[in-house]
């Protein structure tokens, strides 16, 4: 109690001189935490949107086809192991898909396009393609149509082909025939930027089955989890209950590893440049601790005169500080909760959507969760913690004599 | 014969090196017994308050041997002097130094708390002494909010209240008035007289002079007398 109370009482002895301090730890705990909230945040928007418009949470493939993608690397999906997927508690939905390539002829141009399959129905509730389509019909809303595809902008504009018109297909069949059918272009998808989306053709997946001779056979099936931050653990259960060796159960940051590495490196980088805020308010609160600790050299001398272990006056300056940090993160959490509340409601407006690792994004969101106070809250105090030794070994060690001399 | 409470033998103390060094204390050999009212006096840089500082293990010996109660302070760590001072050594300065950021009663409590005293105990015997020295009243007041002589009131209090062996005061009534330092001679003289506390002052003042019941004086760092009145 009577540590406590010296530390509490020689807080309030210099009020200005604590406020300065409080406020400078205060500020770098907040800056910190809304910092990292909007690093999670964008990082939680960013992985929404390329799991919501692309990848799903998990993905399963044959052996192999995540290294090499190959239109030979095909797997029949069991009734065994739809019920499997079916049964998951963890498991939202879940879609299969087909990939290949093929020589796509308009009428008067014609390109190579990148083909994906997709079941129309099921797709829907694994990912946003539905939202994509900015011209014509969704694939399952056409039923007169035959072949019908949606084709991305990009692509549209080099073989010059509108909604309505027929393309014809030309590629390789799974057992090695040549692949060849026409198609009905029922909506055009993509911003017609030059992006991996604005050059794809999007089919249903029986059409391409029976055009690719690929019978029941697939390459993907994409899951859709709670949420992704559930997909490294749900991958692994999964590769448990399917138990099956011919088939590679992968999260998203397996199968967008690009993308996870590219983002893991910039929030290396984040970590890095908090890490400078903190190092430079730890400078701040060094000084001010120091300048506290010499000023009140006399009298640490005079305690240890009277016999006070230096023990205690290291604990005392120690708490001290703690102290000061810890209530200036108490109310700092106030300011950043709220300032992480409002941003993750209406977050700031980007003027020029950003694009990165393939996923384009027009605002920047702040994540309100326990984490983006909690580790600024740690950071602080043991930065503060950390700051506060040196001073106080450095009084506890006094001769006390000599610091008595010094008044 | 009276029992010892300090036994210092062959004393001295320089400080510096070499053509700088100066001798605080030569060859000092000096008993205090229990229950002695003693003043050190002599003129300025004679060393007496190097003594002090010395008798109570503040300050290190060049050489010789310094016993208090029996312990020789030579060989002890900064820590086991700390708490050496604490469980037998009061301590009286001239500039008081209390705690600022203490009250009254809290700063008299101070080493009974590094004792751990009863809370008990220690609320009695802040109570006694806080009457003992006239401060009732004034005992929730912080240092700040006193006169220097109530402040030395308070930090002669704080040095008897934990019942030490001796008590060591540096000039104490340098910063007072000559009526306020009456009375707290006064005041220790009767805790001396009525507890046989023992008191040892390094002093300037007649006022103690008159007072003490023996009188050690220094010149250039020698004991050159020693008077029992």
């Amino acid at each position: 109690m009577l540590i406590l109370k010296l530390a509490f009482r020689n807080l309030l002895r210099h009020k200005s001189r604590s406020l300065l301090c409080g406020l400078t730890i205060m500020g770098a705990f907040i800056l910190f935490s809304i910092s990292l909230g909007f690093s999670d945040g964008s990082y939680g928007s960013l992985i929404r949107m390329l799991t919501d418009t692309q990848s799903g949470h998990v993905q399963v493939h044959r052996q192999g086809y995540l290294e090499r993608p190959s239109l030979f690397r095909h797997f029949q999906l069991s009734q065994e192991i739809k019920q499997q997927l079916n049964d998951h508690p963890q498991v939202q939905a879940w879609t299969t898909r087909i990939f290949s390539s093929a020589l796509v002829f308009g009428e008067k141009k014609s390109s190579i396009a990148r083909l994906m399959a997709v079941d129309p129905d099921q797709e829907s509730q694994v990912t946003r393609i539905r939202e994509k389509v900015k011209a014509g019909k969704f694939l399952s809303d056409t039923t007169d149509v035959y072949n019908p595809i949606l084709i991305g902008s990009h692509l549209q504009k080099l073989i010059q082909v509108k909604v309505g018109e027929e393309v014809a297909f030309i590629g390789q069949g799974a057992d090695g025939s040549v692949a060849n059918d026409l198609f009905t272009v029922v909506g055009i998808v993509g911003k017609g930027s030059d992006d991996a989306e604005s050059r794809r053709v999007y089919l249903p997946l029986k059409n391409a089955q029976e055009f690719l001779s690929l019978g029941d056979r697939i390459h993907e099936v994409t899951i859709r989890l709670d949420h992704f931050n559930l997909a490294r653990k749900e991958a692994e259960s999964l590769r448990n209950i399917l138990n099956n060796e011919a088939l590679d159960v992968q999260p998203w940051q397996v199968v967008e590893e690009q993308f996870y590495k590219a983002m893991m490196a910039d929030q290396q980088g984040n970590w890095i440049s908090q890490g400078v805020i903190m190092l430079i308010v730890g400078l701040v609160i060094l000084i001010t601790v120091l300048m506290n600790a010499f000023e009140r050299r006399h009298e640490f001398g005079v305690l240890l005169a009277l016999g006070t272990p230096p023990g205690f006056i290291f604990r005392s300056i120690v708490l001290e500080m703690t102290l000061l940090s810890g209530l200036s993160v108490l109310v700092g959490s106030f300011f950043a909760y709220g300032l992480n509340w409002y941003y993750s409601v209406d977050g700031i407006k980007l003027e020029t959507p950003l694009e990165y690792g393939g996923v384009v994004f027009n605002q920047m969101l702040s994540e309100n969760s326990m984490s983006v106070l909690l580790i600024p809250a740690i950071f602080s105090i043991c930065v503060t913690f950390l700051v506060a030794l040196y001073p106080a070994i450095k009084s506890a060690r006094a001769v006390p004599i000599e610091a008595i001399r010094e008044n | 014969m009276s029992e010892i409470v300090i036994a210092s033998k062959n004393v001295s103390k320089h400080f510096g090196e070499g053509e700088a060094q100066v001798h605080a204390l030569r060859e000092v050999d000096l008993d205090i017994n229990i229950g002695d009212f003693a003043a050190i006096v002599g003129p300025s840089g004679s060393g007496k308050t190097t003594l002090l500082n010395i008798l109570c293990g503040l300050d290190k010996v060049s050489s010789g041997d310094i016993q208090v109660s029996g312990r020789s302070l030579q060989d002890m760590s900064g820590s086991e002097l700390a708490k050496f001072r604490r469980e037998h050594i009061g301590l009286v300065f001239q500039a008081y130094n209390l705690i600022p950021v203490l009250t009254v009663m809290e700063n008299i409590e101070y080493v009974m708390l590094l004792q751990n005293v009863p809370v008990a105990e220690r609320k009695e015997r802040v109570e006694k002494f806080l009457t003992e020295v006239g401060l009732e009243g004034k005992g929730n007041r912080f240092p700040v909010e006193l006169s220097g002589g109530q402040q030395q009131r308070v930090a002669i209090a704080r040095a008897m209240v934990s019942h030490p062996d001796i008590i060591l005061a540096d000039e104490p009534t340098a910063n007072l008035d000559s009526e306020t330092g009456v009375l707290l001679l006064d005041m220790m003289r009767k805790f001396n007289e009525e507890f046989q506390m023992t008191f040892v002052f390094s002093t300037h003042d007649p006022q103690i002079m008159e007072r003490a019941k023996r009188m050690v004086t220094l010149t250039d760092g020698h004991i050159v007398s020693d008077e029992i009145k």
